[in-house]
């Protein structure tokens, strides 16, 4: 992909940022293809992976759970987020804004700009544990809260000032860095696993000689299903492929992947975001969890988490390279998005100030490793939180004019903040969390029955909001 | 150069992968294995900026 094309998908140019996307810069199915395989191949699918194992998964239960979760999270790209990209053009903020309103939208980027944050906090963390094993740091454990020595908090801040320094200033180099990178971390991935598999026989004193050999290892060794590890949810069949296809939820249902879909010429092309999700959240998941398997198989007690030295046992210094570029090259587009949405509240900041100190959070958030250690929870969370406007952004594209209803309500009428979608927003995430903390449901499944509850509340709302509401001839 | 990088690149990705392959059948030991992907990163970042002039490629 050409740095321009680069630039465009990331959003970085101010261009088109208000008006649709035009013809000349639309781009083909190939861009798609290298941007999202890079962008899912991240520091955090060595975080993913190892925690699907502490959630007592069986093997046939993450291997079909991980096929039809992606597989649906990719038809959700395509037939929920890209026909509305490839439609309207626009990015989520200014359809939230003609939507909701301008102070609607400066609320919602606080919300999104912390779930930034945090998300980019636990690619630090990750990154930090490469750095532990070079400085033979204690490092935290797989149920610890809050950091465990000094030496952590020194190496964490350390990375993340650097971290947060380059995003402020240098963000296109280490762009360039991550789309350099991305290839050859899949091939990183990949041998993780052929290494992980490799160690697992001479561990068990099994030969891996066909297909069939590997299978009967994975399910009788590595994925063994059974109870989870103290403190962890256990996982079955249905809570792998929710999870798999809710893990960006935010982007595909919750719409945040419009800014980057508008510049597709057709709305197929999210099809290309199966590289993402094969690549990434298959098989990368399935390497990093036979590491951790495999770390578990040799010593039972030792339950920790810990990137950095699981590659490092299994593929040397490349696996240390490998642990830090991918949690650095990924933290670093998610801290510059973060700094994005933050600036947008304080647009008289500079944004390299608002980038650096959207970075030195996102570093003091890294130093808590209950982010990393509980990421299944937080994606779960974050997709949770950010769903209910996707549903919004869907009914009012698809259904409001069709309902005799005034799309697009905050620009035709003129006001800054629409209480319809906000009340909707909120009291979906309430009404899910109740539900989730009465034990109705797990905080898992909570996002397929909120979506409905969203759209309905969205609908009825605007129902009652517009009944006096005389949309001006020739509207929208 | 073009395509003397896309060769080297390629290469070095091969460097990267095949020697887990060997490894995962036992034909190359561990540290042998791990030399051999180092080697393959250090071709891979050389060559791939020069690849097609595009870093990264498509």
């Amino acid at each position: 992909m050409s740095d321009r094309e680069s630039a465009a998908i990331q959003g970085e140019s101010a261009e088109f940022e208000r008006e649709p996307v035009p013809e000349r810069a639309r781009l083909g199915f190939r861009s798609f293809v290298g941007q999202y395989a890079g962008e899912h191949t991240a520091g955090t699918e060595l975080m993913i992976g190892p925690l699907f194992v502490a959630a007592g998964v069986g093997a046939k239960d993450l291997i079909l759970g991980l096929l039809i979760g992606n597989l649906l999270a990719v038809l959700s790209w395509t037939f929920i987020t890209a026909p509305i990209a490839t439609r309207a053009r626009l990015t989520l903020y200014y359809q939230l804004e003609k939507i909701a309103g301008r102070r609607f939208v400066v609320f919602y980027n606080a919300i999104n700009g912390i779930a930034f944050c945090f998300l980019a906090g636990s690619m630090i963390t990750v990154s930090a544990t490469a750095v532990g094993v070079w400085f033979d740091l204690p490092m935290p454990g797989l149920n610890d809260l809050y950091p465990n020595s000094a030496g952590w908090v020194v190496a964490v801040l350390a990375l993340g000032a650097v971290v947060a320094y380059v995003a402020a200033a240098g963000y296109r180099v280490v762009a360039r860095v991550a789309n350099i990178a991305a290839p050859w971390m899949v091939m990183v991935f990949v041998a993780f696993g052929l290494v992980g598999l490799r160690d697992f026989a001479d561990a068990t004193g099994t030969s891996v000689s066909s297909l069939a050999d590997a299978w009967h290892l994975a399910e009788t060794v590595i994925w063994t299903g059974g109870e989870p590890l103290p403190g962890q949810v256990k996982f079955t069949f249905w809570h792998v492929m929710v999870f798999a296809w809710f893990c960006n939820m935010a982007m595909h249902v919750g719409m945040s992947d419009l800014s980057i879909l508008r510049f597709a010429r057709k709305a197929r092309y999210g099809l290309a975001t199966a590289t993402g999700m094969y690549l990434g959240h298959f098989l990368a998941w399935i390497a990093a969890s036979i590491l951790f398997a495999l770390q578990l198989h040799r010593d039972p007690t030792h339950t920790d988490v810990l990137p950095g030295p699981m590659a490092a046992g299994a593929v040397g210094v490349v696996g240390l390279l490998c642990v830090i570029i991918a949690g650095w090259t990924t933290a670093n587009p998610t801290i510059y998005r973060a700094g994005l949405a933050f600036q947008a509240i304080v647009p008289t900041v500079s944004r390299f100030r608002v980038t650096f100190a959207t970075g030195l959070l996102c570093a003091v958030a890294g130093m808590f490793p209950a982010i990393a250690m509980k990421l299944l929870g937080f994606v779960a969370l974050y997709g949770l939180v950010l769903m209910p406007m996707g549903a919004v952004v869907f009914c009012d594209f698809w259904l409001l004019r069709r309902a005799g209803l005034q799309a697009y309500f905050a620009e035709a009428s003129g006001t800054s903040f629409n209480a319809a979608p906000a009340i909707a927003w909120v009291a979906t995430v309430v009404l899910c969390l109740a539900a989730v903390n009465a034990g109705v449901i797990s905080l898992y499944f909570a996002s397929l029955p909120g979506w409905f509850v969203a759209a309905a509340l969205y609908l009825g709302f605007s129902f009652v909001q517009q009944r006096r509401y005389r949309p001006a001839a020739g509207g929208l | 150069m073009a395509v003397l990088a896309r060769i080297a690149a390629l290469a070095g990705l091969a460097l990267v992968v095949v020697p887990a392959g060997l490894y995962l059948g036992a034909d190359v030991g561990k540290s042998s294995m791990q030399s051999m992907m180092l080697a393959g990163t250090v071709l891979w970042f050389i060559a791939a900026p020069f690849w097609n002039g595009r870093p990264g490629g498509d």
